[in-house]
């Protein structure tokens, strides 16, 4: 179990890189809630760039606490990520130690007036979860691990932990009606792989990862206008056109986005009341529309207020 | 990111500087932030002075309020930009966004201002919605001191929502709605890298991919949402 330290014992930062698209002792956001507990790989990956994103994205991590580097310093291992049990809510600042092509090693550096509470959690509950799976950490490799090779897929984790991708893959089959068949077309998988995806037994390419993600966005959206996904993705949009689900795996989502746009729509959405106390409308859902785009004909006359020449 | 919130952090640039010009080859976006740029005011009504002898200019840094599929046409960049002044938050500014992290609420509120975290290193500076200005765009060529990232942008128009129409869209479905433009301009900055001019992008955007794919034969633009790999992959490597 890593020790959690006082901001005031904070010493293991290395000098800040100016060079390095992600610095290190440069502080990245991360939340971690308690349901489900997570860290929030979004804000993480937002602070990335360039190879260190690509990487980043390539799977999810695993928390793990080293050998060799600073108590409370973790390095994420890009494969799977296992549930911290944490039974509150807590904003950890978190640290760059240090960074490379697939591995990214961090310290949670917690605020030192939540020290005293994360102490008394931690008698009972580790922040890592000993019982998930590891990977070399940075040590081991150096002795000839697994030379800078993303590690493989995992063994399937408990139902309770699903990583986040198993779980998009579920909510884009629940709410898509379609079968892991059909889905697993778009991509193109067979459907025992779409299953596998389901289960957190395989994970998908950081490339299908995003094709997951944007296929839910809009699947998401079609719930809001349509009584039967499904039904709308098999149907020809047009008399002797292709069905929707024809067009996906042809990749052509804009297409059916444009065809969304113009279907009415019941959005959820609520009255919220900012600091100030003014109302407004929170809108839940995609405010997406048909996409057309501005000839040069019909904007860039401006005669009247700029000088000929 | 919760939704009302504010990134609290340099999250928000794709990258800045302090001297222009930032990613010279990437495509002009919304929240770009260019420096000494020349923005117009027009003051209160004043006896026997006429409306122009009223008109106050200011130079400093400016954000690019346009959406990318506004701030040009056919292709080409618009004659006319329009962008809001970028400036140094006021003592009272700072004392009401620190009032609002205090209740819990932090950055929620202040709804003309789009604060600018660690854009400058002595002072907290704001996008201000309030003081807009027009320029002809050669105004800004070579200017550009910083570019959003995908959070920062979504975060941006979140924020202009609710300044200009009180509606606030999700960070989530902001993100994801946005995110076929990213990639595109992501893939249009790789474009220009590779030494093609910008406007030819559209061109080349609107034809079918290369390759033997599933998606090959599919127009460029239209596997933006699902394939964005597959376009940037597409790409030439660049002219003879």
């Amino acid at each position: 179990m890593p020790t959690k330290t006082k901001v005031d014992d904070w010493a293991v930062v290395a000098n800040p890189s100016p060079q390095a698209t992600l610095a290190k002792g440069s502080f990245l956001p991360v939340k971690i809630r308690t349901e489900p507990s997570h860290v929030d790989f979004h804000g993480l990956e937002r602070s990335m760039k360039g190879a260190e994103r690509t990487a980043f994205r390539a799977a999810l991590g695993t928390l793990a606490p080293t050998s060799w580097i600073a108590p409370s310093t973790f390095l994420l291992a890009l494969d799977h990520f296992p549930p911290l049990n944490l039974d509150r809510h807590v904003d950890p600042d978190v640290v760059v130690v240090d960074s490379n092509q697939n591995r990214l090693i961090f310290q949670i550096r917690w605020r030192s007036e939540e020290t005293a509470l994360l102490m008394d959690e931690a008698q009972t509950a580790p922040i890592i979860d000993p019982t998930q799976p590891r990977f070399l950490d940075l040590g081991e490799r150096q002795t000839g691990g697994e030379s800078g090779q993303l590690p493989a897929a995992v063994e399937a984790p408990a139902e309770k932990s699903l990583p986040p991708a198993a779980e998009v893959a579920r909510e884009l089959r629940r709410l898509s009606g379609l079968s892991a068949r059909q889905l697993g077309a778009i991509f193109p998988i067979a459907r025992e792989n779409y299953q596998r995806w389901m289960s957190g037994a395989l994970t998908p390419s950081a490339a299908n990862l995003q094709r997951l993600l944007a296929l839910r966005h809009f699947v998401r959206e079609l719930t809001n206008r349509v009584e039967s996904s499904k039904l709308w993705l098999l149907e020809p949009i047009s008399a002797g056109g292709s069905t929707p689900h024809e067009l996906l795996c042809r990749g052509d989502l804009r297409t059916l986005w444009d065809a969304v746009s113009h279907l009415p729509v019941a959005i959820p959405s609520e009255i919220v009341v900012d600091a100030k106390g003014d109302h407004g409308v929170s809108i839940a859902s995609s405010l997406r529309g048909g996409e057309q785009h501005l000839s040069e004909e019909e904007i860039d006359d401006y005669s009247e207020w700029l000088d000929d020449d | 990111m919760d939704d009302g919130l504010w990134l609290p952090d340099e999250s928000i640039y794709l990258e800045k500087q302090d001297q222009p010009s930032v990613r010279p080859h990437r495509p002009w976006n919304q929240g770009d932030i260019f420096e000494n740029v020349a923005l117009a005011v027009l003051d209160k009504p004043k006896k026997d002075r006429e409306p122009k002898d009223l008109t106050k200019v200011r130079t400093g840094m400016a954000a690019m309020l346009g959406n990318p599929c506004s701030v040009r046409a056919g292709g080409r960049v618009v004659v006319l930009q329009n962008l809001a002044q970028v400036r140094r938050a006021k003592e009272k500014e700072v004392d009401r966004f620190a009032e609002y992290a205090d209740a819990g609420r932090a950055w929620d509120g202040s709804y003309q201002l789009f604060p600018l975290p660690a854009l400058r290193e002595e002072s907290l500076y704001v996008v201000d919605f309030n003081v807009v200005g027009t320029v002809h765009f050669k105004h800004l060529e070579a200017k550009r001191i910083a570019c959003l990232s995908h959070a920062g942008w979504t975060a941006l128009q979140i924020r202009y929502a609710w300044h200009s129409l009180r509606i606030k869209p999700t960070y989530a479905a902001r993100f994801f709605d946005l995110k076929r433009t990213w990639d595109e301009l992501a893939i249009w900055e790789e474009w220009c890298r590779r030494g093609y001019e910008e406007e030819g992008f559209a061109a080349w955007l609107r034809e079918p991919l290369g390759g033997a794919s599933q998606y090959s034969g599919t127009r460029r633009s239209d596997l933006l949402d699902l394939a964005p790999d597959f376009v940037r992959d597409d790409l030439p490597l660049g002219p003879e």
